[in-house]
């Protein structure tokens, strides 16, 4: 009896011990089979469906972020998004689902983008809106094992490179150059009448892109000269050192290739020391919260921009604000917000393509996203999305920026040879 | 030579800002034996104040109800939540001023939300040039009010009956409580000390071209470095730490810009402060102590 009673002892001291281990294998199990949609089945409507899709929802991920150095735009950018989604919904949705975007902070930094990725990957179809390029560098492999269709809203040439990752605009690379181009002939650079141009970016590898694509672009320029390219850190507060090369280096034309984070004291310290170039910004180097700031000083202040502004007068900013006023009415009005909406026309538009291809798996929307035309009603010009690896379009144009902060065209949508030949240079 | 005292006088008065908070750090490190992490996010959420108040009323009443009401928010975070503490492991009060440190964050988030905001510091964007040297009038004021605030911080602790009980409570808690200084109200006293200097930093952080925003509170945790450099200990050490890092902040990213891909200056306050460490673990002003096991 004693024996038994031992073994039995000795049987469940060995399963209490195996218990934690046994459940621990056991949810790992039942995580990598994923949810409810875990394979591709048809529906009732005979439109096929995977991950992220039922008969009643289209799952959709953004990760972006909320509480993080970019949280102002990125938020922006999100209600931009959602509203858009909210229209579509309120129209029906797509193949008779409704549009249901799951909202992941990412701090904009790449371990937490990591951890949200994990933890939304599954349940989703599609990612309309990822940002950050180190965020986006750090989920790229797990996106094309799990063949993810992602737009980045980082929209530099780093992204198109990416397998299963796409962007619907011109990059940041063509609007500097654009913008390059564009102070040259205002400014009638020649051979006879050169021009010096300084250009400021961030001290990483994406800085040195576009650092790269405006030098490019003005060995392409007959008198153009880049005579400075200081770099920052995305941790300085003074940019003392910065203004002084600027002011050093007689440039009269400064392309910005820094967030707006940096923008104030660039622009706010090189008026202090008597330094006031003509400053051209790409889109992600202005925010309207900066004309506080910055007030008296941005008269020769250019957004070189590959997208639409708020107060344009064309349909596609009409069902914007028509959107925003029914959807978001608290929410003051942000450039950013269009660059949402931009995500959610064209995270529509692929859907809607893949609704009628009757494929609305990854794989089903990654086909559709191939070849697509997107119209965005006017905010940008109408650009294909090609095979995802190439730049959809080389348009930007010019515009001021008036006592609110709000950016004014100043020219129409043009491109740029200068642009063409680089992109062809770099392969896209 | 011009752009040496250019970017000298940038340095000093960045430094400045960082020796404010770090002095803030230190002083309720010795008066209370709390290493507050969560005083970024008070130099944030006093920066946010006075603006916020500068919508009503000139910007020197609105600095003086700020320091009224960032003090009294300092006191009662104190009382509230870290005088339960004593006694507990030094763990548990880091824990717990970072949770404190979290939620003002979020409380910064919840009221003004995520976006930038204009300046909260008391001049403008104007100048004064000496030789060839441009001396913006916010360093100025920074560095003027820095010194103003270190010299009365200093009467204050030498020549007031608060001061003294403050010292001799940072000294040895018993003994004061044997001498009957009140310990509670010495540790109130340090962090509403704390909280004023924290005000004076957060605009001085917040002066053009910078601007108030949720990113302030880490910005303010660069003076950490400052304090272990100056030692933890050490009123002067914090300042002296604070310039330090400062300087190294600014003139190196202009002097250090083409090592390590123009990034070297945002590591080297901490490869400084690793050295200090080495060297002098109790940092350049900081005192030896010895332990009787």
């Amino acid at each position: 009896m004693w024996v038994k009673s031992q073994s039995r002892r000795d049987v469940l001291k060995m399963l209490r011990k195996a218990a934690p281990a046994l459940a621990i294998a056991t949810m790992l199990t039942l995580t990598a089979c994923g949810g409810s949609a875990s394979g591709d089945s048809a529906s009732a409507d005979g439109v096929k469906t995977g991950k992220g899709v039922s008969d009643s929802e289209i799952n959709l991920a953004i990760l972006t972020d909320y509480s993080g150095p970019l949280a102002q735009p990125a938020t922006s950018g999100s209600i931009g998004l959602e509203i858009k989604l909210d229209q579509v919904n309120a129209a029906g949705g797509i193949c008779g689902r409704q549009l249901v975007l799951h909202k992941m902070d990412t701090k904009y930094d790449p371990q937490v983008t990591t951890q949200q990725y994990r933890a939304i990957a599954n349940k989703v179809v599609m990612i309309p809106q990822l940002i950050g390029t180190s965020s986006l560098m750090a989920v790229k492999d797990s996106i094309a094992k799990d063949d993810l269709p992602t737009f980045s809203a980082s929209l530099n040439t780093a992204a198109l490179k990416l397998e299963d990752v796409a962007i619907y605009t011109p990059p940041f690379e063509v609007e500097l150059i654009n913008g390059l181009v564009w102070a040259a002939q205002k400014a009638g650079a020649s051979a006879t009448n050169p021009l010096k141009v300084a250009v400021v970016a961030p001290a990483d590898e994406y800085g040195t892109g576009y650092a790269d694509s405006v030098k490019f672009a003005a060995e392409q320029i007959p008198g153009v000269e880049v005579v400075a390219s200081p770099t920052y850190s995305p941790a300085d507060n003074d940019f003392t050192a910065q203004a002084t090369e600027l002011k050093n280096s007689g440039a009269t034309v400064v392309i910005l290739a820094n967030t707006m984070a940096q923008t104030a004291g660039l622009v706010g310290q090189s008026a202090q020391l008597g330094y006031s170039p003509q400053w051209i910004g790409y889109s992600g180097a202005w925010n309207a919260a900066l004309a506080k700031p910055l007030a008296g000083l941005t008269d020769n202040f250019y957004v070189s921009a590959s997208y639409g502004a708020l107060n344009d007068d064309v349909q596609g900013i009409k069902d914007m604000n028509a959107a925003l006023a029914q959807y978001a009415p608290n929410e003051k009005p942000s450039n950013f917000q269009v660059a949402g909406w931009l995500s959610g026309t064209a995270t529509a538009a692929v859907l809607e393509k893949a609704c009628e291809n009757k494929d609305l798996t990854r794989e089903g929307v990654l086909a559709a996203m191939q070849d697509l035309d997107i119209d965005f009603g006017g905010i940008l010009p109408t650009v294909n999305l090609g095979t995802g690896d190439s730049i959809v379009s080389y348009q930007s144009r010019m515009n001021t920026v008036n006592a609110d902060g709000l950016l004014i065209p100043t020219t129409d949508w043009a491109e740029t040879d200068q642009a063409r030949a680089w992109g062809e240079a770099n392969g896209f | 030579m011009a752009l040496f005292l250019q970017l000298g006088f940038q340095g000093i008065a960045l430094g400045m800002v960082y020796g404010l908070i770090a002095l803030g750090f230190v002083i309720m490190y010795k008066g209370s034996h709390t290493f507050n992490f969560a005083h970024g996010e008070i130099v944030a959420l006093g920066a946010y104040t006075v603006l916020a108040l500068m919508a009503f009323m000139p910007w020197g009443l609105a600095f003086l109800f700020a320091v009224v009401i960032m003090v009294v928010l300092a006191v009662l975070i104190e009382a509230v939540f870290l005088r339960r503490m004593v006694g507990k492991s030094v763990t548990t009060v880091v824990l717990a001023t970072l949770g404190i440190s979290i939620m003002l964050h979020q409380a910064i988030l919840m009221i003004w939300g995520v976006g930038t905001h204009g300046s909260a510091g008391p001049v403008g964007s104007g100048t004064v040039t000496v030789g060839s040297v441009v001396l913006p009038w916010s360093g100025i004021a920074t560095i003027g009010t820095s010194v103003v605030v270190l010299a009365g911080l200093a009467y204050f602790f030498q020549k007031t009956p608060y001061g003294l009980a403050l010292r001799a409570t940072a000294s040895h808690q018993e003994a004061a409580l044997a001498q009957g200084i009140d310990v509670r109200r010495m540790f109130a006293l340090s962090w509403g000390l704390a909280a004023f200097l924290a005000v004076v930093a957060g605009v001085f952080l917040a002066s053009f071209p910078r601007v108030v925003s949720p990113a302030l509170g880490i910005v303010a945790l660069l003076a950490i470095p400052a304090i272990v450099i100056g030692g933890m200990d050490s009123l002067v050490g914090a300042i002296v730490g604070g310039l330090i890092v400062g300087l190294i902040q600014v003139m190196g990213s202009y002097y250090l810009s083409d090592i390590g891909g123009g990034r070297l200056h945002e590591v080297l306050p901490y490869i400084v402060m690793f050295a200090v460490l080495v060297v002098r673990p109790y940092g350049l002003f900081g005192s030896k102590s010895i332990e009787r096991v």
